[in-house]
């Protein structure tokens, strides 16, 4: 157990000794969404050459952007000798374009790991390091969903190579034993959420208890003819005594289960079946 | 007069907690070192021993401390079984000073990491890494020129990541996450299968809704929400689980090849 919880550590550490850059960009200050993964790693996404979109980890660890092997292939991308290969363009979301950027078209060991077990809730396709980040003021906090960029006027010293790939200090094997637990142990997780549409009602949130406003054409409340001034009494047999709380054991009804709405209506009590919908 | 001297002790005691947490929120500009491969190095105190060196990465779950510190700062170190690297195990530390930023009870991992050692022979002693574990608990701004970090607290509590990365090694964890709208928008997309081209087609907009009166039409094209990518289902129903009900949200939509801004309020209910 405490090696494979020291290999992980090791390898989620994306923490990587390697070497030189150049890349240019122009942009203003920007907002650029990202995700914390379950394995705590923030992750922005960016487009390559209108492709994508890819996923990023943001790593104060890595000297240069690495972008991994496979992605690259199949976007017909092809690296130089040292694996350098410079990207037309690279989009991050949000609006921020670099063009002519450089990056090691390599799988870092680390990633080889990540994915083997899927372990960040996400595929992830590279790592942003020094290059990229040094140009910018980033402000990061992790309880929001969006990080601020701000375009510097600085001109990061290219990084200088300590070795060659990996240091050589028997991580990279780490990456590779990760993939192999991963397959023989089966745990590969599903990456795809379950999606959950909206049932079209619209509610007083203020109203005790709450009160239907109005319920859009089509939607499943809709079809099952709720009307406005319902009153809500019951959501799966719970007691609904807020909006935030309908909203939660929305959310949290298991997928393809149906709903169960006890409304009030006219000093009648009637009990409807739902279906959760599709649409937004 | 007890009950004057009571309020007199009283307000003095909100008072000097009062101060304590206005001084506790504000910005702390912690300067760092770049070394030549371009990783960050801020001097840091682990239970009053130190500065040492540790590297700042963003790419790192879980801050890091050498066997070294966590001896000469005695960490407590359960050290029982097999162990990687030198590493004792998880630990926490009473006290981590990042520069003049003081931290409490942080949960570390005791371990000589490879690819640190080789980095400490070509730039002195290096002895850890600040992580994820504790750089989340604050909103952190870095500027390269300025060669400095300023940290604010934010109140977020980081999940143990060593146990949750066990659970899912394992097997361990719950069902697949849902990913629910928030407010009622009006509107249903498609994704077919031959469709590579960014964003998602609009294929019904529900009459009266907000999205409606907010102008969007069958046919149109949603390129992002709240500056999200929306090429996926996926991506749409994540942009709008972190959308908020009766609050501004902002939509691009591509119609007839030109690319307009929506602005709508999402309606309050299910």
């Amino acid at each position: 157990m405490l090696f494979i919880r020291n290999a992980w550590i090791a390898i989620f550490i994306a923490l990587l000794p390697i070497l030189s850059i150049d890349a240019a960009d122009k942009a203003l200050p920007i907002e650029i969404p990202f995700r914390v993964t379950k394995s705590s790693h923030l992750v922005v996404r960016a487009k390559i050459n209108n492709k994508g979109p890819f996923n990023f980890i943001l790593d104060t660890g890595a000297p240069v952007t690495f972008f991994a092997a496979e992605p690259g292939k199949s976007l017909g991308l092809v690296s130089d000798e040292n694996g350098w290969c410079i990207l037309d363009k690279f989009l991050l979301e949000g609006g921020l374009l670099s063009e002519k950027m450089r990056v090691k078209l390599e799988t870092p060991f680390q990633l080889v790991g990540m994915n083997g077990m899927a372990l960040g809730g996400l595929e992830m396709h590279g790592l942003i390091g020094y290059d990229l980040l040094a140009k910018h003021k980033i402000e990061i906090d992790v309880s929001k969903d969006l990080m601020i960029w701000t375009l510097l006027d600085f001109k990061p010293k290219a990084p200088l190579g300590v070795s060659g790939k990996n240091s050589g200090s028997g991580l990279d094997a780490l990456g590779s034993f990760m993939k192999t637990i991963g397959a023989f142990t089966g745990k590969k997780q599903d990456l795809n959420p379950a999606l959950r549409g909206s049932l079209g009602i619209i509610i007083n949130p203020d109203s005790k208890p709450l009160a239907v406003l109005d319920v859009l054409k089509d939607s499943p409340g809709y079809k099952v003819n709720i009307q406005k001034g319902d009153l809500i009494l019951k959501f799966n047999d719970s007691e609904v005594t807020s909006l935030d709380d309908l909203s939660k054991m929305y959310r949290s009804v298991p997928e393809g289960k149906k709903i169960q709405l006890e409304i009030l209506r006219k000093k009648q009590v009637l009990a409807l079946e739902l279906t959760p919908g599709k649409g937004l | 007069m007890p009950s004057i001297y009571l309020l007199g002790l009283q307000s003095g005691l909100l008072f000097l907690l009062l101060c304590s947490s206005i001084k506790a929120q504000e910005p702390v500009k912690v300067p760092f070192e770049i070394l030549k491969t371009g990783h960050i190095v801020v001097s840091v105190k682990v239970n009053d021993k130190g500065p040492y060196r540790l590297l700042f990465d963003t790419g790192a779950p879980v801050t890091l401390i050498s066997s070294k510190v966590a001896t000469e700062a005695k960490v407590i170190k359960p050290s029982l079984g097999f162990s990687l690297f030198g590493a004792g195990g998880q630990a926490n530390i009473q006290s981590l000073e990042i520069g003049s930023l003081k931290t409490q009870n942080n949960s570390v991992i005791v371990m000589d990491h490879p690819t640190i050692k080789v980095m400490s022979k070509f730039f002195g002693p290096i002895e850890g890494i600040i992580g994820f574990s504790t750089y989340s608990r604050y909103k952190f701004a870095i500027d390269y020129k300025e060669s400095s970090i300023v940290f604010a607290p934010n109140n977020y509590i980081p999940q143990d990541t060593i146990k949750a990365m066990m659970d899912r090694m394992m097997g361990n964890s719950k069902n697949r996450e849902t990913l629910c709208s928030k407010g009622v928008w009006g509107f249903e997309v498609q994704k077919l299968e031959t469709d590579i081209g960014d964003g998602l087609d609009i294929i019904s907009v529900a009459p009266g809704s907000v999205i409606a009166k907010a102008g969007l039409k069958k046919g149109d094209r949603i390129l992002s929400l709240n500056n999200i990518w929306t090429d996926s289902l996926e991506d749409l129903f994540y942009a709008s689980s972190k959308s908020i009900a009766n609050q501004q949200s902002k939509l691009q939509i591509l119609r007839n090849n030109e690319i307009k801004i929506l602005v709508v309020i999402p309606a309050n209910g299910i």
